[in-house]
């Protein structure tokens, strides 16, 4: 895994953003009933359409913020997955591929927060605040992946860019050991 | 912004934050009616409740920036004193979509990065280029890592990012 798999997320995002525009300034078109062909659109008024792309980019981001996540959690866990690849080298040769097996397994299981703490008491000993930052995307996170519970408030405002931000920080700092 | 790992020791510290906060909001917003006085719109400000886990809930002004024919162009909400890698965030949302403006302090948020012929060593480096001051920036795009800071000139572009509305 050495290419940063966070880039097609960030760009599906932009692109997201870009469609949303697009699709305000077509309903204003003088060739709208050629653009809203074969849509949803097509049959509601343009206060509608407006109301609805307003809300659903608002949603997008959030939904952003949740892939940016699951993607950055991912390569992490593939990451620490290769680093113990050297547990396949032990002696006894015959413990060594189980045993490799059974942390994989195992790392499969860790809980998002046990491997921050352990990229903060590692790599990341001289910048812990990013490891902090990074858990509250987790948080945000968890708080759309669990229907956004009104009476739960979050510790800080999250925004799909910042979001991105800490999360290459971190998968970039990790390509490079 | 960086938050205790105390969370009781950042509640002790939230009230101070949120008039912080307030003085850069009210700063950013006399500058935004400064920058309109003589561009064909209209501006007016409103209160709106906004609701954090330090500070409880506050009442924060907000912009609303429309034609002087009445059309809506772009709101301008403040979201909090709380947002990860700044000091404050405020949104501009109109009809075309929603950017982020944000407080940067202390030439922005660093990150330290193992240098590449040496990983045991590190180096120092800003996350986002063009943060010479204390000020609110909007970021173009976070790969670009570039920070604008907020004028006259920028917020024209942003009102019209967000409204398709041009001066």
């Amino acid at each position: 895994m050495n290419s940063n798999p966070l880039i097609p997320v960030w760009d599906a995002y932009n692109a997201s953003k870009d469609a949303f525009r697009i699709t305000k300034k077509a309903v204003k078109h003088s060739d709208k009933v050629i653009l809203l062909k074969k849509t949803k659109f097509r049959l509601q008024s343009i206060t509608d359409v407006e109301t609805s792309i307003t809300q659903s980019a608002k949603i997008t981001e959030d939904l952003f913020v949740l892939s940016l996540w699951s993607t950055h959690e991912r390569f992490v866990r593939i990451y620490l997955q290769q680093k113990g690849a050297t547990l396949q080298a032990i002696q006894p040769t015959v413990l060594a591929p189980p045993m490799y097996t059974y942390f994989c397994d195992e790392v499969e299981f860790w809980k998002p927060n046990q491997i921050l703490d352990l990229l903060k008491k590692t790599l990341f000993m001289t910048d812990s605040h990013l490891i902090g930052q990074a858990k509250q995307i987790l948080a945000y996170r968890d708080w759309i992946a669990h229907g956004k519970n009104p009476d739960k408030r979050l510790s800080s405002n999250i925004t799909a860019p910042f979001a991105y931000k800490v999360l290459n920080e971190i998968v970039e700092t990790l390509l490079l050991n | 912004m960086m938050i205790a790992e105390n969370e009781a020791e950042e509640y002790q510290h939230a009230e101070q934050k949120k008039q912080i906060y307030l003085t850069r909001v009210n700063q950013l917003f006399g500058n935004i009616q400064d920058w309109l006085k003589d561009e064909p719109v209209t501006v007016k400000q409103q209160n709106l409740e906004i609701i954090e886990k330090f500070t409880g809930p506050y009442t924060v002004p907000s912009l609303s920036i429309s034609t002087q024919a009445g059309q809506e162009l772009a709101d301008i909400k403040p979201r909090g004193a709380y947002v990860i890698l700044a000091e404050g965030l405020v949104d501009i949302e109109g009809g075309f979509g929603r950017e982020h403006i944000t407080y940067m302090v202390d030439g922005g948020p660093y990150s330290y990065r193992p240098l590449p012929e040496n990983t045991t060593q590190v180096i120092k480096k800003p996350m986002f280029k063009g943060i010479n001051e204390d000020a609110w920036y909007w970021v173009e795009d976070s790969r670009l890592d570039r920070a604008n800071a907020m004028d006259k000139e920028l917020l024209r572009e942003l009102i019209t990012l967000v409204s398709d509305y041009e001066f």
